[in-house]
């Protein structure tokens, strides 16, 4: 690997011992991808925020980082809190989340705590290059904006945020960010986005898949993609004439044909649907993961106000787009109809809350649906007519 | 004794039992649940959503098609790696960033590493069954089939 001065300086520790270890990490890391240089990020994006026991090395590694000064080098922003509940189990379990967000303050970073980073604290622009951890943001920065970032794991990302590089391997690269696999959509009658995000992360593995024109919304590419980086690897995505780097299939091909074409049916997306007893027996509604955004919460919640609801429904919100929602008078109705708004990472805290209270939680949401164990799947329709949302008699 | 081609991503030299899988394995939801964070410190695959569930890969070579999902997998295999808890070695089809984060980390950091190969030939599935005895040997660039397990009683 060809490093230039600064990059062989920072080697040889002028930035100090710590700071090159940070980068001899990333030359590693580069070197076994075969990259022949590391390039400068214009942001970095970090997923460890959870202080959680399991991880003993990567705390050693953040403590050692603050005790000798390290800082950011670069914008770097936060995931989400894994929740503070403070019955007597979860004081043990996250005792000293608090001390380890003020360590990765102390190292100069963004306390936005959302993995939907994209929608304020962190806003990259068609081909910037990133050092993104956070599996369903880099999706989206990948497939939605059109900048570039690898998948990139925790603490990997705090050497880049720290160093201000990243090797230039695969998503970096024109030839990876090419179709391989076409999704033909036609099949499918009723859209849901998320179910076909965990069906496509399924047959598409690693490779980066075409989906055949639909009208998705932001939100629905923040899901799908969410869910495909859940159920497979999917670091990147396209859909024809709708992101930025397919205006046609044959542009997101590179004007190769595809090396493999699947259909998707209406069947696919059902089969993830949780039974009629699965839905009645679940006993906490769950939306947001990723984050919901303003947008959501205002499509969402506006569906369930004023109903008398059937289950505790959560909102995970994104902490700025929850600062926003309680502005308008949505807010308060949603709290009088018994709605509960959050601003943490569903998954840590339901963990939990499952755990202690031996709940299922139903969630239209592919990803949640994916890592909590005991989660059902439902579209966003059944979901809300379990919540009571829609009368029993609406077409159910 | 058996020798398949392999092509080395991080080098070293390990043997063990196999774990075999031709389903990609999502380490975060694998690993990080409540049986693997109590003290005994177990390194079971818990993801419900995979056929391995229940079995665990302490020691283990373990032979996969690919990693998916989560970034947080680095953290996993670098405290699995860092604290000897985890596979012998790494074999699969594709390599992945997050794959090679967590063992950077912990040779790096804390001067523990495990072999990481990619092999070629999906035959490598039928050719190895679980608890045959393996070894990665990346110098020679081979994985050798030492012997048969001991058929079930």
């Amino acid at each position: 690997m060809r490093l230039t001065d600064e990059q062989q300086a920072m080697r040889d520790g002028a930035g100090g011992e710590i700071l090159a270890r940070c980068l001899e990490v990333i030359i590693r890391y580069g070197r076994a991808f075969g990259a022949e240089r590391l390039v400068p990020i214009r942001s970095a994006h970090l997923t460890g925020s959870f202080r959680i026991f399991f991880y003993t090395a990567y705390y050693e590694i953040v403590r050692q980082l603050v005790e000798h000064g390290v800082r950011v080098r670069v914008p770097t922003t936060l995931n989400p809190r894994p929740g503070y509940d403070y019955r007597p189990q979860n004081r043990i379990l996250f005792r000293s989340q608090r001390w380890h967000e003020s360590q990765l303050e102390a190292l100069g970073v963004t306390p936005n705590y959302s993995c939907v980073c994209y929608e304020y604290a962190n806003l990259p622009t068609f081909g910037d290059v990133l050092g993104w951890a956070e599996s369903s943001a880099i999706i989206f920065a990948n497939s939605v904006i059109g900048a570039r970032s690898n998948r990139n794991s925790i603490m990997v990302d705090i050497c880049q945020a720290v160093t201000g590089f990243t090797p230039e391997f695969g998503y970096l690269l024109d030839e990876h960010r090419r179709g391989q696999l076409l999704v033909d959509l036609s099949g499918i009658r009723r859209m849901d986005a998320q179910a076909l995000g965990h069906v496509i992360g399924r047959l598409a593995v690693d490779r980066v898949p075409v989906l055949t024109h639909h009208p998705f919304t932001r939100a629905e590419l923040k899901n799908m993609g969410a869910a495909m980086a859940s159920s497979g690897s999917v670091t990147m995505f396209h859909v024809e004439g709708l992101t930025p780097e397919a205006p046609d299939l044959a542009s997101a091909f590179g004007g190769r044909p595809p090396a493999e074409t699947v259909r998707v049916e209406q069947s696919d997306l059902d089969a993830l649907a949780a039974t009629r007893d699965q839905i009645r027996d679940a006993g906490i509604i769950a939306f947001g993961c990723p984050q919901m955004t303003l947008a959501e919460a205002v499509e969402i919640g506006s569906r369930l106000v004023g109903r008398r609801l059937r289950k505790p429904v959560l909102f995970h919100m994104i902490p700025r787009a929850a600062e926003e929602l309680a502005a308008l008078p949505l807010y308060q109705e949603l709290l009088a109809t018994g709605v509960e708004i959050h601003t943490h990472c569903p998954l840590a805290a339901l963990s939990l809350r499952i755990g202690f209270g031996n709940k299922d939680v139903l969630t239209p949401s592919g990803k949640l649906h994916y890592y909590l164990a005991g989660a059902r799947y439902a579209s966003l329709d059944e979901v809300l007519r379990a919540a009571g949302a829609i009368d029993a008699g609406d077409g159910a | 004794m058996t020798e398949i081609p392999i092509r080395p991503i991080v080098d070293g030299r390990a043997r063990g039992p196999a774990l075999v899988t031709r389903q990609p394995i999502n380490f975060t939801a694998a690993m990080c649940k409540v049986p693997n964070i109590l003290p005994s410190r177990r390194a079971e695959i818990r993801d419900a959503h995979h056929e391995l569930f229940g079995r665990n890969v302490a020691g283990r070579v373990l032979v996969f098609p690919s990693c998916i999902g989560s970034t947080h997998t680095g953290l996993v295999l670098l405290d699995l790696v860092s604290y000897e808890r985890g596979p012998a070695a790494l074999v699969v089809e594709r390599c992945d960033s997050l794959l090679i984060s967590g063992v950077v980390l912990a040779e790096v950091w804390f001067g523990k590493s495990i072999p990481i190969v990619e092999f070629e030939d999906p035959a490598v599935y039928a050719r190895l069954a679980n608890d045959v005895e393996v070894e990665v040997d990346t110098g020679s660039r081979v994985l050798r089939i030492l012997d048969c397990p001991v058929p079930a009683a």
